[in-house]
């Protein structure tokens, strides 16, 4: 990385890391799902302010420019955060379908319930 | 009088017809629960006003959420040994209820299906939904060992172990299919297919219809059969259902 571009990296990394420390503190978003963007942020600082590290990794994956190893992890990350999501995704379904079910079930109930008192009086 | 099934009838937006087809059904069943999945034209009043129990879901959870919620009352509030599913668009004929449950209560059976391709031909279907469904009744008669004709049919009837057995995540939230077969015939169930005559449908409607839909439904479908094919656990399964319920 140029030494110029480096005031570059930090910002965005620490604008990126405020901003989640902002949505978790207004509880728009919950830790569980925080913890990979803050380590996306930590990494990105890393890097910024150790070149050498980017270079180390190029060389340990065998890729010949270092942006390429940078656009391989984001890559990498993308697909797992994608993921991640359409676990949650499928989660939240399950989870709509077995309410939905159970409040039909409990409605129906509660009808047969009244309509019984009230054949009563 | 049909009075040892529970007969379950996922409705959506179906309120012009439905009248008809619950008014021939209570004619023969005593017991009918319409699963009303969402419907905004009222489905759920012209239900209750021709005679049948309904079950409203709040959200619309397409065909097998809605059968499975009329599996969950059968496994909570009824204790009627069969439980037997239903159109509610007017296709499916209830002369041929008794055929549907004959053989469980002769014990020859746990999940009968009724059939539109045994003996007599089908109503023309559209070429796409003709494809899939010969395609995926060739996928489960290799799978289970018998010929199955006709996976889709919404005609079913089953004891209350499948009933339950239903209630577990494997089971497909849009149509129950081919997959559905495999599953049960490697949990050790006994499957049958007997013949049924159906009438076009009075809404006219398929599930299956455009282009993308049908070719969307082979790929998942696939990936459905493939996994329940494949996997491991399915007795454990049905155990772990009939001891849930």
């Amino acid at each position: 990385m140029l030494p110029e571009q480096r005031p570059f990296a930090v910002i965005t990394a620490l604008l990126l890391l405020g901003l989640i420390v902002f949505l978790i503190r207004r509880r728009k978003l919950r830790e569980e799902y925080a913890l990979l963007w803050l380590m996306v942020g930590a990494a990105v600082i890393a890097l910024a302010l150790w070149p050498g590290l980017l270079i180390r990794i190029t060389h340990l994956i065998g890729a010949v420019d270092p942006t390429s190893a940078l656009f391989i992890f984001s890559l990498i990350f993308l697909m797992i955060i994608s993921i991640h999501f359409s676990i949650v995704n499928s989660r939240l379904k399950d989870q709509i379908r077995d309410l939905t079910q159970e409040i039909a079930l409990l409605r129906h109930e509660i009808e047969e319930a009244l309509k019984e008192k009230a054949a009563k009086r | 009088m049909i009075e040892d099934a529970l007969i379950v009838v996922p409705a959506f937006n179906e309120a012009a017809v439905i009248g008809d087809t619950l008014h021939e059904l209570l004619a023969v069943a005593r017991y009918v629960l319409v699963v009303d999945d969402g419907s905004t034209d009222g489905t759920d009043r012209a239900a209750r006003a021709a005679g049948a129990q309904v079950l409203r879901l709040g959200a619309n959870l397409n065909y097998g959420g809605a059968l499975q919620a009329g599996f969950r009352y059968a496994a909570r509030r009824s204790s009627l040994p069969y439980v037997v599913t239903f159109d509610a668009d007017g296709q499916h004929d209830p002369a041929h209820l008794d055929a549907l449950l004959g053989p469980l209560r002769e014990g020859r059976g746990d999940y009968v299906l009724g059939s539109r391709f045994q003996g007599g031909r089908a109503p023309s279907l559209p070429r796409s939904r003709d494809l899939g469904i010969r395609l995926f009744a060739r996928a489960a008669s290799l799978a289970v060992g018998f010929r199955v004709t006709d996976p889709t049919t919404g005609m079913a009837a089953m004891t209350r172990e499948v009933s339950r057995v239903f209630l577990l995540d494997l089971f497909p939230q849009d149509y129950p299919d081919a997959d559905v077969i495999i599953m049960l015939s490697r949990m050790g169930f006994k499957i049958i297919e007997v013949p049924v005559k159906m009438r076009p449908s009075h809404s006219g409607k398929s599930m299956h219809s455009g282009l993308i839909r049908p070719l969307y439904y082979i790929a998942k479908m696939s990936v459905s059969m493939i996994h329940l094919a494949t996997r491991g656990d399915l007795r454990e399964k049905r155990k772990e259902a009939s001891i849930a319920a």
